[in-house]
């Protein structure tokens, strides 16, 4: 098991970036694009990042000084609780230490620390982006929340594993579906791209929330948003989409992998070819989503 | 002789000791009245000596059990008994209220003193009194000594509300409480006469009237709908419910943030601890208490909603904070009304329910004292209670800034801290609950929305006043916090995290708890339940776990996970470089540039309004940014305050209507003394014809 999970955080940490770059040269530049451009490959945002971490570290003066070095460190920490929660490989490695609702919380808890690391720098653009993370944030939990409500009615458990087998076992389900849906829309905010980078927003707001980060710091935070939007990714394909899920859990891994690449590319398209909104609309857009997701619940609720 | 060392020994007698210690320091510390100091540090020791035995005496029924029930004495033209009885549930209670009163006394002697011309010697007899009313409430055992009780914590912290009563909006708030508080306390007195009528045994023991609600639901169900709906809303006004919760919003934040803090981790609290020795300790299962427990869940729901959306957009710390008193009340009693619902369905649910309640009363009583006491932090500091004047406190203090930080991460529900373990474990009942009864489902799916809503409102509070840079400038120049402050707010954090980490054995500490107030063998055994490890919380529904909670593995790889990344950050040895706030290249001070508070959420708030025909609904005023200024938060029609208070102006005008008569000529006297004199023969004569 112990090596299960560090095979699983090294995927989280490590696989994220390529996967990444693999969209941003194959599928944005591309194919979207059609861009002929510097793009070295999938590699690129790895070089990004060890560049980052090489550059000069910018402490803001006057402000409090520990938060805004600890605080982002706490970030990545809790993406690897989320990520040691998800069954990537169909069985979750701390499946024994928390559920569903740990996730979430736990994966919140990574928005937070990024948030009060924004707001410790005292900029009004950090102030702004962070408003605006916290405000999709606010409708974007429930959406999560009601999504994997099915799941929960179905399976009569909050342990994504249990969810999980439940699914294989019973095969396609509509409920299940829409609930997939759900997650997939919820996810495009998860990951912070277009049409819903709003916290960031470079043209408005100027990076938002990472206006006053830099150097190691930035690639840091970047890092926490590349493996949040795995660790979402996996969740969607492993308890929505479970199928082709062995008893081999090094197979099971690999057909995971498969299949949040395929997510990956339908995110990365969509984020190559929408604008992007503004909050007010995000946030109806996400209300929307919402109401179909608990449509979905209540179609489990008739079914259960 | 060993007679006496027994007496001495048992639980009763420390009670009785701590009862009396502090009641002697309410009449014994105006003495002090010259010296401001003499008389914190005299307060301060009646309360820690009488808090001592209080706390040992609960300590000490948890491990040896129940004590027997006591007749104090009895009433002698109607035979009734007053009685008293310390159990489980009395001694859980009994051991953290008096030690969160005697932190925020100390916390209070320094800090009072900001308030230049108000006497302490009118504030702090009435902590040991509220103290005093509290522990009778905790050891009643019978209607009347509850009641009792409940009347000297309103009357008492009526006062404390006051203390700072030469604004005219202090004796406003106080009246309206005191109205409320009244309102209440004669809802709960109408039901236990009701009750007294009925009662064969002619007592008010909360065993016998179980009996008594037996009696009545054999005849039918319209008396006891009657006492549960009186029960409920005496209670509920205490608890702050939706919509009898007014007065809680406009007194608390005009007391000072200390007695804030107290009154938040007693009054409240012990509303909801009425609920539970009520509704669960002395009524019977019956088809009533079913439909009662969805009416108290549904409340439950609409409690937290509106307290925790109003407090959203305040921006004025203590309001802020009060709002969430409000808030947080929804929570433990909408899993009250959970587990009432659930007790005749599922009592192994229902069971958990009701702990998950009492254990995030437990943690909001220690988290929201940490709360109050970093406003009253921010106001010793600043001498404000706006947050959106001040900024970067952080830096003043590093210490009270990480405790604000603590606190509002622990309320926000972040795990691993105290706040997270009883969400989660009202969530995961909810949820499985769900399955039976789809309305839980919908409440709790509501209740997670607003947690996150809770997040949004703490954030601002850190996030203004705390991080950034330092705004007003003079905030640094001022004294520095005194260390036994400090001290106290550090005690109540690590106490948040501590039992963030090891939440196990309090929670089936009080499913064991609220499994003793229902009928033997009624609940399954706490392992088959929440599971045999020591330190993971699971639910278990037959014997498969459908939920698991297991903090000690996750902190261990969170930590993993922050060392990892503080190696990366190490990683290529980045050169360190102080520099301003970016602000678009201008040279403006970081104070031209601070983001307002006032803006905060801004596209929510809009997103929370909606329109009806040509009529848009907000759901979130703006509200006036003077503190003092009344609040409307509350519908017109729902507003019992304004209710409560016309009926009181209508009867003070009869009153004054009635002084006409008085107008001082001797003749008009004469007249209605006859007239008075004709009507006693008539009464007299009358009577004696039957």
């Amino acid at each position: 098991m112990i090596g299960l999970s560090i095979l699983q955080v090294v995927l989280t940490f490590a696989g994220s970036p390529l996967l990444d770059g693999f969209v941003r040269k194959y599928i944005k530049a591309k194919l979207a694009h059609s861009r002929v451009g510097p793009l070295t490959g999938p590699w690129q945002t790895y070089i990004d990042l060890i560049k980052l971490l090489g550059k000069e570290d910018l402490i803001i003066e006057g402000a409090p000084y520990l938060p805004q070095i600890l605080i982002p460190l706490a970030a990545l920490g809790s993406v690897l609780v989320g990520s040691l929660l998800v069954p990537i490989s169909g069985v979750a490695p701390l499946g024994q230490g928390g559920d569903m609702i740990v996730f979430i919380y736990c994966m919140g808890a990574g928005i937070v620390s990024v948030i009060l690391a924004a707001l410790s720098a005292g900029s009004p653009y950090a102030h702004a982006g962070a408003i605006r993370e916290v405000c999709l944030h606010l409708i974007v939990e429930p959406v999560l929340f009601v999504a994997l409500l099915s799941a929960v009615v179905l399976s009569q458990s909050l342990r994504f594993e249990d969810q999980l087998m439940w699914h294989l076992s019973q095969g396609f389900s509509l409920p299940m579906l829409i609930g997939a849906v759900a997650l997939f829309a919820a996810l495009q905010a998860q990951f912070g791209k277009l049409p819903f980078d709003i916290p960031e927003a470079e043209q408005e707001i100027v990076g938002g929330l990472f206006t006053e980060m830099s150097g190691p710091r930035l690639a840091l935070f970047r890092l926490f948003f590349l493996s949040r939007q795995f660790v979402f990714a996996c969740l969607l394909c492993t308890v929505f989409l479970p199928w082709g899920l062995t008893d081999i859990p090094i197979l099971n891994l690999l057909t995971t992998v498969v299949k949040v690449f395929v997510v990956y590319c339908l995110i990365g398209l969509l984020d190559a070819l929408l604008p992007r909104l503004r909050i007010d609309q995000a946030l109806r857009f996400y209300l929307t989503v919402l109401l179909t997701a608990a449509v979905g619940a209540v179609l489990a609720y008739l079914a259960a | 002789m060993t007679d006496g060392i027994d007496t001495i020994q048992k639980p009763e007698f420390a009670v009785m000791v701590g009862i009396i210690v502090l009641v002697l320091g309410s009449l014994i510390i105006p003495l002090f009245y010259r010296s401001q100091r003499l008389t914190g540090i005299t307060a301060l020791l009646f309360l820690a000596v009488g808090a001592i035995f209080l706390s040992v005496s609960g300590v000490s029924v948890l491990i040896s059990g129940p004590t027997e029930v006591r007749t104090l004495l009895t009433i002698p033209v109607i035979g009734l008994p007053i009685a008293a009885k310390i159990d489980y549930l009395s001694a859980f209670y009994l051991v953290f209220t008096p030690i969160l009163a005697l932190l925020a006394c100390v916390y209070s002697i320094p800090y009072l003193s900001v308030y230049q011309g108000h006497h302490t010697a009118r504030h702090y007899p009435f902590w040991c009194l509220l103290l005093a009313g509290s522990v009778i409430i905790l050891v009643a055992w019978d209607a009347l000594l509850f009641i009792v009780g409940w009347e000297v914590l309103g009357l008492s912290s009526y006062f404390l509300i006051t203390y700072l009563r030469n604004q005219p909006s202090v004796l406003r708030a106080g009246f309206r409480y005191l109205v409320a508080s009244h309102a209440g306390t004669a809802c709960l007195f109408v039901a236990t006469l009701i009750l007294f009528q009925f009662s064969e045994a002619h007592s008010l023991r909360f065993d016998h009237i179980r009996s008594v609600f037996e009696n009545l639901s054999r005849r039918g169900d319209g008396w006891v709908h009657t006492i549960l709906a009186l029960l409920f809303i005496g209670l509920g006004t205490k608890a702050a419910l939706f919509p009898f919760g007014f007065w809680l919003p406009e007194g608390y934040p005009l007391a000072p943030s200390a007695t804030g803090a107290l009154l938040a981790s007693t009054e409240t609290k012990l509303a909801v601890y009425g609920f539970v020795r009520l509704f669960v300790g002395a009524v019977p299962l019956m088809p009533a208490l079913t439909v009662w427990g969805q009416t108290v869940a549904i409340f439950g729901a609409l409690t937290l909603s509106i307290g925790t959306v109003t407090a959203f957009v305040q921006t004025d710390s203590r309001r802020l904070l009060s709002f969430y008193v409000i808030g947080q009340v929804g929570y433990m009693i909408l899993a009250i009304g959970m587990g009432l619902t659930l007790l005749q369905i599922n009592p192994a649910l229902a069971t958990v329910a009701i702990a998950a309640g009492l254990f995030h009363m437990l943690n909001n009583a220690i988290y929201k004292s940490l709360l109050f006491l970093t406003a009253g932090s921010i106001f010793f500091h600043s001498g404000e209670r706006d947050l959106g004047r001040v900024s970067g406190l952080m830096t003043v203090t590093p210490v009270v800034g990480w405790c604000a930080i603590v606190g509002s991460l622990a309320i926000a529900g972040v795990p691993p801290l105290n706040g997270f373990s009883s969400k989660w474990l009202i969530f995961a009942d909810g949820l499985t609950a769900g399955r039976t009864m789809p309305l839980f489902s919908l409440l709790t799916v509501v209740a997670i929305f607003i947690s996150a809503v809770t997040l949004g409102s703490f954030l601002k509070f850190t996030g203004t006043a705390f991080l950034g840079q330092v705004h007003p400038p003079t905030v640094s120049t001022r004294a520095r916090m005194p260390l036994s402050m400090q001290t106290v707010q550090l005690t109540l954090a690590l106490i948040c995290i501590i039992i963030g980490l090891i939440p196990a054995g309090i929670v089936s500490g009080l499913y064991q708890v609220v499994a003793s107030l229902l009928p033997e063998n009624y609940t399954p055994p706490v392992e088959r339940v929440l599971g045999e490890h020591p330190v993971a919380v699971a639910l278990n529904v037959a014997g498969v776990p459908v939920a698991v909670w297991n903090p000690l593995p996750i902190t261990l790889w969170g930590f993993i996970g922050l060392a990892l990344s503080y190696v990366l950050y190490k990683m290529f040895r980045p050169a360190r470089r102080t520099s301003p706030v970016w602000q678009c290249g201008s040279l403006a001070p970081p104070s031209l540039g601070r983001y307002h508070v006032h803006g905060y959420y801004q596209p929510f708030k809009d997103f929370l309004s909606f329109r009806i025909g040509r009529h848009k609904v907000r759901t979130t005023n703006r509200l006036a940014i003077d503190p003092s200024s009344p609040v409307s938060h509350i519908p017109g029609p729902l507003d019992f305050g304004r209710i409560y208070s016309s009926v009181i102006s209508l009867g003070r005008q009869w009153c004054e209507a009635l002084t006409r008569i008085n107008i001082g000529v001797p003749y008009v006297y004469l007249i209605w003394m006859l007239l008075g004199l004709i009507g006693v023969i008539v009464l007299l004569y009358v009577l004696s014809l039957r």
